[in-house]
């Protein structure tokens, strides 16, 4: 049996037919094929487009890229009460390899996966951007991301005061 | 802005499985007009996201010190009280307070994310020794206290054999687990390289604190010991005595005052500036043994044999709170932070109080949460309650960790074959335990909290 194909169409209008399976893993996407009854009969299917205006076309070719290698991969439990969900040693090679791209395509990435509501595509954009700040000083976090020191000399001390850690005193008496 | 990389441009060449282009004139990526997004201009959400992926530390020091947008998500207390309720929904802290502590949140945040992280995982995160039987070095009897300095290089131990020993915890996590035995072998003395003796009393030692530099040693020969660690390590550190009318079993500074409490019942306050007599004493009418101290400014809250637990204005002189503890019992461990007042009691039981109110408030009995075995010989021996955890020991031979709020998950425990005697844990996030004569200490691997380590 074929695989049922969805339309979908970028911002720049760029269209994509893609198996259902694969477009499933957007979350945006899912509520809008339900809402419209579509992809729950095989037997009928739909000369609807699906219209993802936040993204453009390249980046949506890349989006989809990773899902189709991601649309097996068990749904992610989210269990607070361990330390993995905050790891960032856990990328796998494939998704590194994936990732070697332009830091403006790395954010483009992370705004399409939040707006597509894809957590698996957030999650592993996020900690290859989180990788890239640990271990860096605020100055060379401003060099590798380009950002505009935008305080003045007087604000930058004030907040560095502020951002030392003030150890209170405690004592358990023994 | 850069293109595209080369991996991209590939990319959109090739064919993705499932996947068919269907515009073919476009062969090359458009372009937008519009700049192409930057780190410091992510939306709010999605900063945060990020920031979920770093620890605390690395937040503080770094990413919120980049720009002033960044300075104003990552630097708002609700960003951090939000960040652990989202980890841990239960309400915290315990006692709700109101502490206008500028940036308690993000400690509290730091705290907890580091200990639930070490503790939870500890096979893997923490480093540990144990010094067991004819290991301790020049332990000779069963250890009362156990300390850290405030700088966290050292431990101090202190017992039934009189001597106040100071253990290098830098030659400690140098040694290799296997080293003691090995040098037991060859007959050369244990201890050589990690321990040395501070001083010896005329009494069993009591009573452990660390100060600044200082080390004060509480014992039944009825004298503090003070001795200034940072002048040199080993015997010849200077040492000041104070003299009580009572063996001391407990004692605390505030500033230049000591305030310590004594077997027979009475309070001591020693002003370090000024003499090593009292500068104020009070005793009980009934004598009964005091068994924890602890004073801000002028109050001091004190537990004991006497079943009570008791509120002593200094500068008035007088008792002006008295509380009966339930069960028939009395504390035999005080820990005091903020507004609540932990206390353990001899039959087991940790009971917490609120003392921001007038009247020392019962809120919570915490006991059966932390789950100690109640009853004679239970008694609670380690008490340690900060922002990211409850610790406690206990003569039913176990040692637990637990989540700092009322229903108080379990993050990590230790069972030894004889019931605890000593605890205490440091700035750096080590942990000392005595049972008897043994002695253990735990402490974060290096590589598991690199960030933290820079603090200290």
């Amino acid at each position: 049996m074929p695989e049922q194909k969805i339309r979908i169409q970028s911002g720049d209008g760029e269209h994509f037919d893609v198996d259902l399976d694969v477009v499933k893993l957007s979350g945006t996407v899912k509520n809008m094929l339900d809402d419209l009854g579509i992809g729950e009969d095989v037997q009928n299917p739909t000369d609807e487009v699906i219209p993802l205006p936040m993204v453009t076309g390249a980046i949506l070719k890349k989006v989809l890229h990773w899902a189709e290698f991601h649309k097996a991969d068990p749904l992610a439990n989210r269990d607070g009460d361990d330390d993995t969900s905050k790891r960032t040693d856990d990328i796998s090679q494939w998704d590194s390899e994936f990732l070697k791209v332009d830091q403006g395509t790395l954010f483009e990435l992370i705004l399409a996966a939040n707006y597509l509501d894809m957590k698996g595509l957030l999650d592993v954009c996020c900690k290859t951007v989180a990788n890239m700040i640990k271990g860096k000083s605020p100055e060379e976090i401003r060099r590798t991301f380009n950002i505009r020191n935008d305080f003045t000399p007087e604000e930058e001390e004030a907040v560095r005061k502020e951002n030392e850690w003030c150890e209170d005193r405690d004592q358990t008496t023994r | 802005m850069e293109p595209l990389s080369q991996d991209f441009a590939e990319l959109s060449e090739r064919e993705v499985a499932g996947m068919d282009v269907c515009q073919e004139e476009e062969d090359e990526v458009p372009r937008r007009d519009q700049p192409r997004p930057v780190l410091d201009q992510l939306p709010v959400e999605i900063l945060q996201h990020i920031g979920g992926f770093l620890e605390p530390t690395e937040i503080v020091e770094s990413l919120s010190s980049t720009s002033s947008r960044l300075n104003e998500i990552f630097g708002s207390e609700q960003y951090w009280r939000i960040r652990i309720k989202n980890q841990w929904p239960a309400s915290y802290p315990i006692i709700p307070d109101h502490v206008k502590q500028p940036a308690i949140w993000r400690h509290r945040c730091r705290d907890r994310e580091t200990h639930f992280k070490l503790f939870k995982n500890a096979e893997k995160n923490m480093e540990k020794r144990i010094f067991g039987h004819g290991e301790g070095g020049l332990v000779g009897g069963d250890v009362n206290a156990v300390c850290f300095s405030k700088d966290g290089k050292l431990l101090c131990s202190g017992g039934r054999d009189r001597h106040v020993i100071l253990w290098d915890l830098d030659a400690i996590k140098k040694r290799a687990p296997t080293d003691v035995a090995a040098l037991l072998e060859t007959g050369a003395p244990p201890n050589a390289d990690f321990q040395s003796l501070l001083h010896t009393h005329a009494g069993w030692v009591w009573s452990l604190q660390s100060h600044g530099s200082l080390l004060s040693s509480g014992a039944w020969d009825c004298t503090i010991n003070v001795s200034d660690l940072n002048h040199s390590v080993g015997a010849a550190a200077p040492k000041t005595t104070l003299k009580t009318t009572g063996s001391v079993t407990c004692h605390m500074w505030e500033g230049d005052r000591t305030i310590a409490g004594t077997f027979i019942g009475g309070v001591a306050l020693f002003d370090t500036r000024a003499k090593t007599e009292p500068v104020f004493q009070k005793s009980q009418a009934h004598r009964h043994a005091v068994l924890g101290v602890h004073m801000e400014n002028d109050r001091v809250i004190l537990i004991g044999s006497d079943k009570k637990l008791q509120i002593l204005d200094v500068r008035a002189g007088e008792f002006s709170i008295k509380k009966p503890i339930p069960n028939n019992d009395y504390g035999t461990q005080l820990c005091v932070r903020g507004g609540s007042v932990w206390v353990g009691t001899f039959k087991g039981h940790v009971l917490l109080y609120d003392q921001l109110g007038q009247e020392l408030e019962l809120v919570e009995d915490m006991t059966e949460a932390i789950g100690h075995s109640v009853g004679l010989k239970n008694q609670i021996t380690g008490l340690h309650c900060d922002s990211g955890h409850i610790l406690t020991c206990s003569m039913d031979r176990s040692a637990k960790m637990r989540q700092p709020t009322r229903k108080a998950d379990l993050i990590w425990e230790h069972r030894a074959d004889t019931g605890f005697t000593a605890m205490d844990f440091s700035r750096n996030n080590a942990l000392a335990l005595a049972w008897g004569p043994v002695v253990g200490i735990w402490w974060p691997k290096l590589r598991s909290l690199i960030v933290v380590f820079i603090l200290y």
